[in-house]
């Protein structure tokens, strides 16, 4: 990896969400944006001239052949996440990826084999986790404050909240991946299964529905074969289980939120998207019960400022390692699965 | 006898309180025995109710020739053994949650009503609640469109029997409830099977083909241990069971947990969705209005509805009365929370 002057050299593919990776490069003391690419090249050249990036691409395959870049974003639609990481990797990069990891198990079973034979870093954005409260609570768990973590439920529901806005990719099955049962649920699930300690899973139980998606997409005069509403349970080697759901719509408010349970306490959360709120459940000394709101000790880093530091020091512990989400990966296509076929999944 | 009063037995003070309450207010039905070990305690009911007879050992009430029906009330791991026995002796039975501690025992029961040709009939009482008749009659009627996904949640925060109930209230009562060998289970079969069943009730009572589950005795061993008490069942269980129709349940029921208390169920349709929770009269319903646009509408349903026992009454009155809950259809019930208890001992998955 060549550094100038210790100053890591980013690129982002990718204007959308992208743009989250571009203030966090841009922002973070050792790093700087050098390269922004995308299709619609004018958005592209805004945001480039917003952050200092100096070159500009159509074609992420310029952007990944640059010899002065040592850090890709991929934040394109999820289809070619796996292409795209895969030859940034190649290209000797370390790469930041955004979730969902891929639209199919093996493409994100590949990017991980990939980044280890290329001895490159590769992290998802599972930024959720980096909320102060949420890096406090797992500071907690560790600690042992909670006791041992059995079970937990994770909600990412909404009502009336298909993406169409977006993009018509979002409801492609193709592009996408699938609905709420990736575009959600892996924040849904990923978020327990951390702070739970990432056991290992055993057993997929859930289901997928599409009854609502399909007549509202085709009065957005959109083609709509995602799901649109995705449960299940998952049971680990520890005996651990998680519940979890992700709808985009159903005739239920929307609930965002988790709750996790532990031998001495207990955590719920909510409004994840916006001003994240969190209590821990407890009993006192004389064995009452007490709920205390959580408050973070730390200020905490955000994904991006995170991932630099893991590029620039590669002994350090990195979160949402490749390697650590195709857990998630594969629970959520287990959960495909068991819809398909309609039986549980052993993994 | 179309003039004669049905004349009931009630075994078990405990939850049977409520039994002989129903059966004395039904203008059709007549408490006419309590039994319980508690001699004392029996008579005092007896009087209250009017109840001429008193027993000790239920056998010896089951075999008065003048007794209609009987309601069995006593520890779970004797209901099987009294329903078969009352069933056998002419009596028709209404028996408490759960069914049975063992699925094979609940087969049992249901096939000796057939065989005996009386009517067995389980105390699933929250169905009878005016809210949940309403819901499931909307539900039937297609107001909510096709019901796909459901979820029936009881989280109790300090609900323990033993620990959390007065030792003298109906509920709580006894060392029997925290033993598995005894009660079949703990927070699963107390109050989970009544969660249970009430949605799966409502969402159209479908097949259950494969469940996942867990069910943990975190909190249970210690707090039980602090009353002098060795306790071995659930204080929480989760379970996931999907239909032969597709739909979909998610349960979990605890009697003790470090999390807020809640208790409710989400019923999600096609068409609409309906919300209930903390013992209301009245659910809400989610629905679009003609533009499409999200409304709800809380309904507070007005019908006054008879009670379990009261339904059971006109069963045994009315041979041709459709009768709810019955033995038959509660199996069911009992085949998942067999499956609950066998998904947490293998840690597997079981397809039904």
């Amino acid at each position: 990896m060549r550094k100038r002057g210790g100053t890591l050299r980013a690129g982002v593919i990718g204007i959308g969400i992208g743009s989250h990776h571009m203030h966090g490069y841009a922002t973070h003391p050792r790093c700087e944006l050098v390269a922004v690419c995308d299709l619609n090249v004018d958005r592209a050249k805004a945001l480039a001239e917003k952050y200092g990036a100096t070159y500009v691409f159509r074609d992420y395959r310029q952007l990944i052949s640059m010899d002065e870049l040592d850090i890709v974003s991929v934040a394109t639609p999820n289809y070619l996440h796996a292409r795209m990481a895969i030859a940034a990797l190649r290209a000797g990069k370390d790469v930041l990826c955004e979730k969902p990891m891929a639209t199919r198990l093996a493409d994100a079973e590949a990017m991980v084999a990939e980044a280890r034979k290329a001895k490159k870093r590769l992290m998802i954005d599972m930024s959720y986790r980096f909320n102060p409260l949420q890096q406090e609570m797992r500071r907690r768990i560790e600690r042992g404050d909670l006791g041992e973590i059995y079970y937990a439920k994770s909600h990412y529901t909404r009502r009336k909240g298909i993406p169409f806005g977006a993009s018509a990719w979002f409801v492609s099955k193709r592009m996408a991946g699938g609905g709420p049962s990736v575009d959600l649920a892996v924040h849904a699930f990923d978020l327990v299964w951390w702070q739970m300690g990432s056991p290992k899973p055993t057993w997929v139980v859930g289901s997928m529905y599409d009854k609502l998606l399909p007549a509202r997409a085709a009065k957005a005069g959109v083609v709509g074969d995602v799901d649109d509403l995705a449960a299940g349970m998952v049971k680990f080697d520890t005996g651990q289980t998680i519940f979890f759901e992700a709808s985009w719509d159903g005739h239920i408010p929307g609930h965002e939120g988790y709750e996790i349970y532990g031998t001495k306490g207990g955590a719920a959360c909510w409004d994840w998207e916006s001003n994240l709120k969190m209590v821990q459940y407890a009993d006192d000394k004389r064995g009452k019960s007490v709920d205390r709101p959580v408050k973070a000790t730390g200020k905490g880093v955000n994904a991006f400022w995170h991932f630099v530091d893991a590029c620039l020091d590669r002994r350090m512990k990195m979160l949402a390692s490749g390697e650590e989400c195709v857990h998630v990966a594969r629970v959520l296509d287990a959960l495909n699965r068991s819809q398909r076929t309609g039986k549980p999944i052993k993994l | 006898m179309a003039s004669k009063k049905l004349r009931c037995g009630v075994i078990g003070t405990g939850m049977g309180r409520y039994h002989m309450d129903g059966f004395a207010t039904h203008p059709k039905s007549e408490l006419v025995a309590v039994c319980d070990l508690n001699v004392a305690e029996a008579k005092e009911y007896a009087d209250k109710y009017g109840a001429k007879h008193v027993f000790r050992d239920y056998r010896d009430m089951l075999a008065m020739d003048r007794l209609d029906a009987v309601a069995i009330a006593a520890p779970n791991f004797l209901h099987a053994q009294m329903t078969i026995a009352a069933l056998k002796a002419g009596k028709h039975v209404l028996c408490e949650k759960p069914m049975a501690t063992k699925l094979a025992d609940a087969v049992a029961m249901v096939a000796e009503a057939k065989k005996a040709k009386k009517r067995l009939m389980i105390n699933m009482a929250m169905r009878f609640n005016g809210a949940h008749q309403a819901l499931h009659e909307q539900i039937a009627k297609g107001d909510l469109g096709d019901v796909y996904y459901a979820k029936s949640q009881w989280i109790r925060r300090k609900g323990m029997p033993l620990v959390d109930f007065p030792r003298t209230g109906s509920m709580g009562r006894g060392e029997w409830f925290v033993k598995k060998r005894l009660a079949g289970g703990g927070a699963t079969v107390d109050i989970g099977v009544h969660m249970f069943d009430l949605v799966w009730w409502l969402i159209g009572a479908p097949k259950p083909t494969s469940v996942l589950a867990s069910q943990f005795s975190k909190l249970l061993p210690k707090r039980v241990a602090k009353v002098g008490v060795k306790g071995d069942v659930d204080d929480l269980a989760s379970a996931y069971v999907k239909f032969s129709t597709g739909q979909a349940m998610f349960f979990e029921v605890s009697w003790d947990a470090f999390q807020a208390p809640f208790l409710g169920y989400q019923v999600f349709g096609t068409e609409a969705g309906a919300r209930w929770g903390d013992w209301k009269q009245e659910y809400t319903l989610y629905l679009d209005d003609k533009k499409g646009k999200p409304t709800e509408k809380v309904v507070k349903p007005k019908a006054e509805v008879r009670s379990s026992y009261w339904s059971f009454v006109d069963a045994c009155v009315d041979g041709r009365a459709k009768m709810m809950a019955s033995g038959e259809e509660c199996l069911n019930v009992i085949r998942v929370l067999d499956a609950i208890g066998r998904s947490q001992r293998t840690g597997k998955a079981i397809t039904l």
